[in-house]
């Protein structure tokens, strides 16, 4: 059980990679990252359930508040440039 | 039973965040990510760390979803076609059935899987030995508003028109 665990772990962490290296909009970006982070968060619980849960409350709320902040950046560069496509903004993809 | 019913939910996460990745409309994106986010808090709950399944349903599956909808209002991205308005009633009833078969493996599930002993040491720990911890995620909390506040504002600068909106100050950036 503790294996599949771990492999649904290191599937979420590619899944939320290949969205952030790959995706085109800031949307679906930020959405990789969402889904990164779980994938940290089940590889913490599987390890230690019942020890790693003060660090698995911590991990949620920093990540609900990095998702937070990049969402008004988000705001802020669609108000600024009028899109959100990631080839349109910037020079930083490939 | 149980085992299977963690399979269950881990299946259901990795499938659900496919299909946050793959799908085109951002609405089936970020339902499908509120999803992953149930069933990954279910699979908390059965792995024996329960409080952190309600963290992560409350928070993941809640407020995040909120912003993400929010974001997505305020945009009014046309990089992926939206939903259409009568496919909404549906969205609607698959994620109330997704939530009531949360609620149902919530309630049938023995209680004494969650191991309930420690939640009094938990509890203790949290409060007294980590909280400065507590301290700063709270700073934190606030700063993160602030800034949302701040970025989001509708007018950062008195413009000297009364132009607004997303074609106001939009320009072209160099390829």
């Amino acid at each position: 059980m503790t294996a599949l665990a771990y492999g649904a772990a290191l599937a979420l962490l590619v899944i939320g990679l290949a969205s952030i290296v790959a995706g085109r909009n800031v949307v679906k970006t930020l959405i990789g990252v969402e889904l990164a982070s779980k994938g940290v968060l089940v590889n913490f619980v599987a390890t230690d359930p019942a020890g790693s849960q003060g660090i698995v409350v911590l991990l949620i709320l920093i990540d609900a508040i990095v998702v937070a902040v990049l969402l008004g950046v988000a705001v802020a560069a669609y108000r600024q440039y009028g899109t959100l496509d990631l080839e349109a903004l910037g020079r930083l993809t490939w | 039973m149980i085992d299977q019913l963690t399979t269950a939910a881990l299946v259901v996460t990795v499938l659900a965040g496919l299909v946050a990745v793959a799908a085109r409309d951002f609405l089936v994106s970020i339902l499908s990510l509120s999803s992953a986010s149930v069933a990954l808090a279910v699979y908390f709950y059965l792995a024996g760390a329960p409080i952190a399944a309600v963290f992560e349903a409350v928070v993941a599956a809640g407020l995040v979803t909120v912003l993400f909808l929010f974001v997505i209002s305020l945009t009014e991205t046309d990089a992926a076609e939206r939903i259409s308005g009568a496919k909404l009633p549906l969205v609607g009833l698959a994620l109330g059935l997704l939530l009531g078969v949360g609620i149902v493996v919530w309630v049938l599930v023995d209680p004494t899987v969650g191991g309930r002993a420690s939640d009094v040491a938990f509890a203790e720990t949290l409060w007294s030995a980590r909280s400065i911890d507590l301290l700063a995620v709270t700073v934190l909390v606030f700063v993160g508003v602030l800034a949302v506040v701040r970025l989001t504002a509708e007018q950062l600068e008195p413009e000297s028109d009364g132009e607004t909106g997303p074609t106001a100050g939009s320009r072209e950036v160099e390829p």
